[in-house]
């Protein structure tokens, strides 16, 4: 009954394809639905002229919150259009700093961006300072025989991953779609003869058993950070093991096919991928297997946006400001993104759970480690898909937070900015089910001494 | 457009799947494969005593065959653990997992005569070397490749288990269980790098056993291999040290120090000598280190780990995903990515192991190199008889490594060349100078301005943001440099022509703390082969690949031990690797300090 009904859905949504491997799940699964975490990281921030809106003419001087629901299409700015039909269950956040960020060193903005849009932390010896926000609320949600949280990128990372465990710690995601989905649904022997092959399989949980005994033995002779890295392995071979000897989330769900990868060119390659990784996530999060995802979007191909040959961000990206055919490049980059964030929306949309679909569980974060492709940490666009953040709202904050940054000289240094980004991971950390009262840095400091507090919640998210 | 846009998804293939492909030195071209008379092959399981009817290993070198059973310095069970650290000693050496590309090297020589397909574990994200420890946190991701790569590896093993079990010792083929245990005993030492402990062979063995009782001989030897591939003493290059030196260092126990020579210098496992004289415990003296080091630099394996350092040194494989116009560029194919890669290596195999004389300044400046059809037409020389034959480039347009098409095309765009990537690369990897990239808000490519009249010229385009005083600061040392590289177009072949207009090739050092003028890549590279800063630089390199966590303060006194060696040896790239394997930080590890 339930499986039918998710196939219509399903082809309603135009989902039906090659490409589609949704696990189907009886309704009566999970008692009551977990709340997830998804971070969905793309690189260059957006053109923000195009991106912003300002509903009903309010101006850039009050905060103000509107309703996005009654928007029409033409209403909705040329990068968000894509999203219009997802309105009921969006936030647009407008005016955040990387007020962490503006107040580090002064270095490389994609580098310092990557290294701290989600974790808001300042830098360690050219490292993250901390846990990413996944991470952070990874680790209190966590259960044994669930994955802590999944790292997925679309083709590669940038400036050294967004995604770190702890200071100086990266975590390097998988890239590829089908290593994805075989950590997630492990084959498993079900016949009646096994073959080696199928005991080897079947033993798998004997040997880990071995292996983790071993980083037993070896871990309490070393110290320190080495000691925890051993104790750690130790841990994600007990998790392994445990997964693989009780796939207990697999009961709601049966075993979805594997991704149909194809790209015969750089545009649709990346395109294949990045479809096949929103499935997973669907699949992953439908079937309970984590809650906790971050999918590192890489640069986009100058197909995908329309432009011609060129470095889109040597030409366009950097240009934007003082050229308007790169500008339209970068609008067409940030529109893009959109579609995918919108492709991403729409498959966890597709899955019925409880009263309402999977998606209505999710916070699920459309966020960039710039502002701009000129290297601004501010206007931060941030956009927020599900249920689990009040949707349906867009949301100014105005700037007037001073700006901490030592680079006062810069030609587009602002005196004032708005408020810190570490507010907002405290309140979709709340959010999602873990106990935060900050993230990063709880302070920081202008120039002149000006205290700028980074701590506790986004009221206006309230 | 089309065949552009055809030859960047190829490209990218090879990046998002670059794990997936062989490593380039590892499955095809094993180095000992490739000795004068053609006929020597690599030694046979070189751990395993030879049977009968076995083809003849190697000759062990100087050293007698290892006994069997347990090897002499079997280290004591369960030595106490180490008091706890605070954070206010010295950077501790940290723990290292072996990168992608040292496993590989590393299930090729303790499986040399199996065929193995390379394994899968990425070495993770970062900016440093791969085997940078802030690469290395442990994920869910990594541990289940490992894991799935030692079911495969051991796959590969029980598969070939006729190359084994004649030549166990003593075992009787007809007692599966002491077969097991025969093998855990003889390859257990070879893959943990180390004598195994009591405890060690009861667990594998009791192991083995289970396996054995629930499954079959077959399955229960792949199993306990599968185990021993994911143990922490495999995977990771755990030193404990041995003996306190003095209150501040602890010596390295001999299997460490052996394990630290292989790995830098062969970027594999140790061999069978460099195991004997870790149970001599002939690994403690610089003269002992040192003998068995130049040992190591004159096996053929050397050449993989000097060229895995300069891989990551000069992102060599940068150039295998860069896109250019195929309008302007219609000669840039894969074949001559892949090319331009490949010349890459061969110039510095040259230059430190072939007709070079292994100076950093011949690195710097030498004409000597191995081209094929399409590089031979790239840098203007006649085709050679045969690809990668030797020839001499021409002197006023070439001289090392800063005029390889693989540098000068990594650092251009799609049509243009770039003289400020080049003029950071010059200075982040040859005088350790990297300036900040410009941080917000500032406009970093060359406008075209409407209101302007259009550049003539590459270097009048770029000369554009150095009229900004703001931007000056930073640029009059990046494009000092860069600038004087405008004589080599975005696919690295050599003009004296850009748009119609003469090529200006002047550059300086003036602002790059090098000092003095010049003209071109010759005359570039012949101020950074005399200038002692590029000297310095380059043992920091090496100094940081070796240690994999990045530079800190206390590190100094090793830099300039190790440089001032290197100096005095002429600047002999093999004698700074003797350097440091001789001084004090690559001998002992720091001591923990109590608090």
């Amino acid at each position: 009954m339930m499986r039918s009904n998710r196939r219509r859905l399903l082809a309603a949504a135009g989902l039906l394809g090659g490409s589609l491997f949704l696990p189907s799940r009886v309704r009566a699964g999970l008692p009551r639905a977990p709340k997830r975490l998804v971070i969905f990281f793309t690189q260059h921030g957006t053109v923000y002229g195009n991106w912003r809106m300002r509903p009903g003419g309010v101006g850039d001087t009050a905060d103000f919150s509107a309703d996005l629901t009654s928007l029409t299409l033409g209403e909705f700015s040329e990068v968000l259009q894509p999203l219009h039909a997802l309105r009921r269950k969006l936030v647009v956040v407008d005016g955040l700093a990387m007020t962490s960020v503006e107040a580090d060193v002064i270095g490389n903005g994609h580098d310092l961006g990557t290294r701290g849009a989600l974790t808001c932390a300042q830098l360690v010896n050219g490292n993250a300072g901390g846990p990413s926000i996944d991470q952070i609320v990874a680790r209190q949600i966590r259960a044994q025989g669930r994955l802590d949280s999944l790292e997925l990128a679309v083709v590669g990372t940038r400036n050294g991953g967004a995604v770190w465990r702890d200071v100086g710690q990266s975590i390097s995601p998988d890239r590829n779609p089908n290593n994805v989905y075989d950590r997630l649904f492990p084959t498993s022997f079900v016949g009646s003869t096994p073959t080696n092959a199928d005991r080897v399989a079947a033993a798998q949980g004997s040997v880990l058993d071995l292996v983790k005994r071993e980083y037993d033995a070896v871990a309490p002779r070393l110290s320190g950070a080495d000691r925890q890295k051993l104790e750690l392995h130790r841990d994600l071979v007990f998790d392994i093991e445990t997964r693989l000897q009780s796939p207990a989330p697999m009961n709601q769900c049966s075993r979805p096919s594997s991704p149909q990868l194809n790209g015969s060119d750089d545009a649709s390659f990346y395109e294949s991928r990045a479809e096949a990784m929103f499935g997973l996530t669907t699949a992953a999060l439908a079937c309970d297997l984590t809650r906790v995802v971050t999918i590192q979007m890489d640069q986009l191909n100058n197909e995908q946006i329309g432009a011609p040959p060129g470095d889109v961000h040597a030409d366009f990206a950097h240009q934007q400001e003082n050229d308007a055919f790169a500008r339209q490049m970068m609008t067409n980059y940030g529109a893009c993104h959109a579609r995918q964030f919108a492709s991403l929306l729409e498959r966890l949309d597709a899955v019925p759970e409880g009263e309402g679909t999977l998606l209505d569980s999710c916070a699920v974060l459309w966020v960039s480690e710039l502002a701009d492709g000129i290297h601004n940490y501010r206007p931060w666009p941030v956009v927020i898909g599900g249920g689990l953040v009040r949707p349906g709202r867009y949301i100014y904050l105005k700037a007037d937070v001073p700006n901490p940054s030592r680079a006062t000289n810069f030609p587009n240094f602002t005196p004032t900015i708005g408020p810190a980004h570490n507010k907002l991971w405290v309140s979709v950390g709340r959010a999602v089910g873990a106990d935060l009262s900050s993230v990063g840095v709880t302070e920081v400091f202008t120039p002149n001494g000006t205290r700028i507090d980074c701590s506790g919640p986004l009221e206006a998210l309230a | 457009m089309r065949t552009t846009t055809a030859l960047v998804a190829a490209a990218l293939t090879v990046v998002v799947f670059s794990t997936a492909c062989p490593p380039s030195s590892t499955a095809s071209s094993d180095p000992r494969s490739k000795t004068p008379n053609g006929e020597k092959r690599p030694p046979l399981l070189p751990w395993l005593p030879i049977g009968p009817g076995d083809p003849p290993a190697e000759p062990p070198g100087d050293s007698p065959d290892p006994p069997p059973g347990d090897p002499p310095g079997d280290p004591p069970e369960d030595p106490p653990p180490p008091p706890p650290t605070t954070s206010l000693g010295a950077p501790s050496a940290p723990l290292r997992r072996l990168t992608q590309e040292e496993l590989n090297h590393t299930l090729r020589d303790l499986f040399s005569g199996i065929a193995l397909a390379p394994v899968v574990v990425s070495d993770g994200d970062g900016k440093g070397y791969e085997g940078d420890v802030v690469r290395q946190t442990p994920s869910d991701l990594a541990v289940e490749q490992v894991r799935v790569a030692a079911v495969a590896v051991a796959a590969a093993v029980v598969a070939h288990q006729d190359l084994l079990l004649p030549r166990l010792p003593s075992a009787d083929r007809e007692d599966q269980r002491a077969l097991g245990h025969e093998l855990i005993a003889t390859l257990g030492p070879r893959a943990l790098r180390r004598p195994l402990q009591e405890r060690e062979l009861d667990a594998y063995g009791a192991f083995f056993d289970a396996r054995l009782a629930a499954d079959n001989f077959d399955v229960a030897l792949q199993l306990t291999i599968a185990a021993l591939l994911q143990s922490p003493s495999f995977l990771y290059r755990i030193e404990l040290g041995a003996d306190p030196v003095d209150d501040d260092r602890t010596a390295l126990g001999s299997y460490e120090m052996a394990n630290r020579l292989s790995y830098l210098l062969w970027a594999s496992m140790p061999d069978e000598d460099l195991f004997a004289a870790a149970d001599a415990n002939a690994l403690g003296t610089p003269p002992e280190i040192e003998a068995q080091a130049r040992r190591l630099l004159a096996d053929p394996r050397a050449q993989d780990a000097v060229l895995s350092f300069h891989r990551q040194w000069l992102d060599y494989d940068d150039v295998l995903t860069a896109s250019r116009d195929a309008a302007t560029y219609p000669a840039w194919t894969e074949e001559l990515r892949q090319s331009i890669r490949t010349e890459a290596d061969k110039l510095i195999a040259e230059a430190v192991f072939g007709s070079g004389d292994g100076r950093l300044r011949s690195l710097l400046t030498t004409t000597t190199t191995r081209v094929n059809r399409s590089l031979a037409e790239l840098y203007g020389v006649p085709p050679p008889a045969n690809d990668w034959d030797l020839v001499q480039l021409p002197t006023q347009e070439r001289a090392g490594v800063i005029t390889q098409a693989a540098f000068l095309a990594s650092r251009s765009h799609a049509v243009f060349p770039s003289p400020v990537l080049r003029g950071v690369y010059v200075l982040d990897r040859f005088l350790c100078a990297a300036p900040p990239t410009p941080s917000s808000a500032v406009n970093t490519t060359p406008p075209v301005e409407a209101d302007v009249p259009a550049p003539t010229t590459n270097r009048q385009r770029y000369a554009r943001h150095s009229a900004d005083p703001f931007c000056q600061a930073c640029h009059a040392g990046i494009d000092g440099i860069g600038m004087g590289l405008e004589g080599y177009d975005a696919t690295g072949r050599f003009r004296t022509v850009d748009n119609g207009f003469p090529v200006d090739d002047s550059g300086s050092l003036e602002d790059s703390g090098i000092g003095g003028s010049f003209r071109g890549g010759p005359g570039l590279a012949t101020l950074l082969a005399g200038s002692d800063i590029v000297n310095e630089c380059v043992a920091r390199q090496w100094l940081t690949y070796t240690r994999g966590r990045t530079e800190d303060d206390v590190d100094w006194p090793a830099i300039d031990d190790v440089t001032a060696q290197f100096r005095a040896a002429d600047g002999d790239l093999r004698e700074l690797l003797v350097a440091i394997v001789k001084s004090s930080s690559f001998r002992f590890l720091p001591r923990q300090v109590n608090p």
